[in-house]
């Protein structure tokens, strides 16, 4: 099954009205812009092999969150197993060693603090904060988003939250206000 | 003080995708990706057939005893000459037109399947398929074949998930959690072996496996 010219441009308008929000949550769940870029056009790549399908479902926005998570999660895991070479080892190398640089123009003690303590997170746990706090998930939704149970999801939160809170200097102790 | 959500959104609000780029570059991969999974349905379908014939030939040809010899098209029966010795090589691959195939009488009993086939011989050409020892049964999910007793599984939203089986002598070490030897979802012990699943429904497809 082919795609026609309409079908790339529904799918181009669709990346144009989520790619910003989508690349965030890469950004956040990465910590650096190659990766980011990379993952997010990885997710659309997929989205696009199963565009017409996507297209039909409910909710295509949830649907390409949902294989973000699960790829970036993927990456990890066959580079875990020795399996996944290439770009895979360059995200864990970063994830292990924080080697983020500040780029954007935002306060650089805030960017530097959070993005560094996020990967010192296990990639788990960064996602369960990303899908909670910054895709403002609830509980129930990232726990199917991330083939989680809904106790590990809060077990998961709240220790990241705990490993979170001393290396984040403006972070409230809550988390969430 | 801030909260995290805010934390968060002041990172990135100045972040901001080439989407063009994000656009084009995602065409390209997913055509790519789109080719690749109709190239693996086609050459699966190819395997199907082609094990589904050499299970019909390795069926005829395997029991001579049970073999009938038929006459080729435009071919007589000479019922005076001595009656054919079962060729040493029980197949043959020859194109007869008219010809019939002869199953033994075991496989008409049902008790033959593609299952059941017994290993390739030696220097036969292709690599021998693995029996995986379990089932995956989690709807929507496909696994490819298994190779050095792992295999990969497709979800329907194109996530990803790895299974392998193991001896039982390793169980304790993945069971602990040793700090080389985790995974999301690690099986007990059947027949001697144990399964570890890594992916996103590990737990899903854990508990969906169904031992042979």
């Amino acid at each position: 099954m082919g795609t026609t010219p309409s079908d790339q441009d529904e799918f181009a308008r669709f990346v144009h009205a989520t790619g910003i929000q989508l690349y965030r949550t890469a950004l956040l769940l990465t910590g650096d812009h190659h990766l980011a870029e990379d993952l997010t056009q990885t997710t659309y790549a997929k989205v696009f092999a199963s565009w017409r399908r996507v297209h039909r479902a409910q909710n295509p926005v949830g649907y390409a969150r949902t294989i973000l998570l699960n790829t970036f999660l993927s990456h990890r895991r066959l580079r875990r197993s020795g399996e996944q070479p290439g770009r895979a080892a360059d995200l864990t190398e970063t994830l292990a060693g924080s080697t983020y640089e500040a780029t954007s123009d935002a306060d650089p003690s805030t960017r530097v603090d959070l993005l560094a303590a996020l990967a010192r997170l296990s990639p788990t746990d960064r996602a369960v904060l990303v899908a909670r706090y910054w895709e403002d998930r609830s509980i129930t939704e990232t726990a199917g988003d991330l083939g989680l149970s809904e106790a590990a999801v809060r077990t998961r939160s709240k220790r990241a939250l705990e490993r979170l809170r001393p290396l984040v200097l403006d972070l409230s102790p809550e988390g969430i206000m | 003080m801030n909260d995290l959500p805010t934390l968060m959104r002041a990172r990135v609000e100045s972040e901001h995708p080439d989407l063009f780029a994000l656009t084009t570059g995602s065409i390209r991969r997913g055509r790519r990706i789109r080719h690749v999974r109709y190239a693996g349905a086609a050459l699966a379908s190819a395997a199907v057939v082609a094990g589904v014939a050499l299970g019909a030939i390795t069926l005829a040809g395997g029991h001579p005893s049970a073999t009938e010899v038929q006459p080729a098209a435009g071919q007589s029966l000479d019922i005076s000459s001595p009656a054919p010795r079962p060729s040493p090589i029980p197949l043959d691959l020859s194109p007869v037109t008219g010809g019939k195939l002869v199953v033994p009488p075991k496989a008409a009993s049902g008790v033959h399947s593609l299952e059941n086939l017994t290993p390739m011989a030696p220097g036969t050409v292709g690599p021998r398929p693995e029996r995986k020892p379990f089932r995956v049964t989690l709807k929507g999910w496909t696994c490819g074949p298994a190779a050095d007793e792992k295999f990969d599984c497709i979800g329907p939203t194109d996530d990803g998930a790895h299974v392998v089986w193991r001896p039982a002598s390793d169980h304790a070490d993945w069971a602990n959690g040793s700090p080389d030897k985790q995974a999301d979802w690690v099986s007990g012990v059947h027949d001697g072996v144990f399964v570890t699943i890594d992916g996103a429904a590990a737990q899903e497809l854990g508990a969906s496996l169904v031992w042979k």
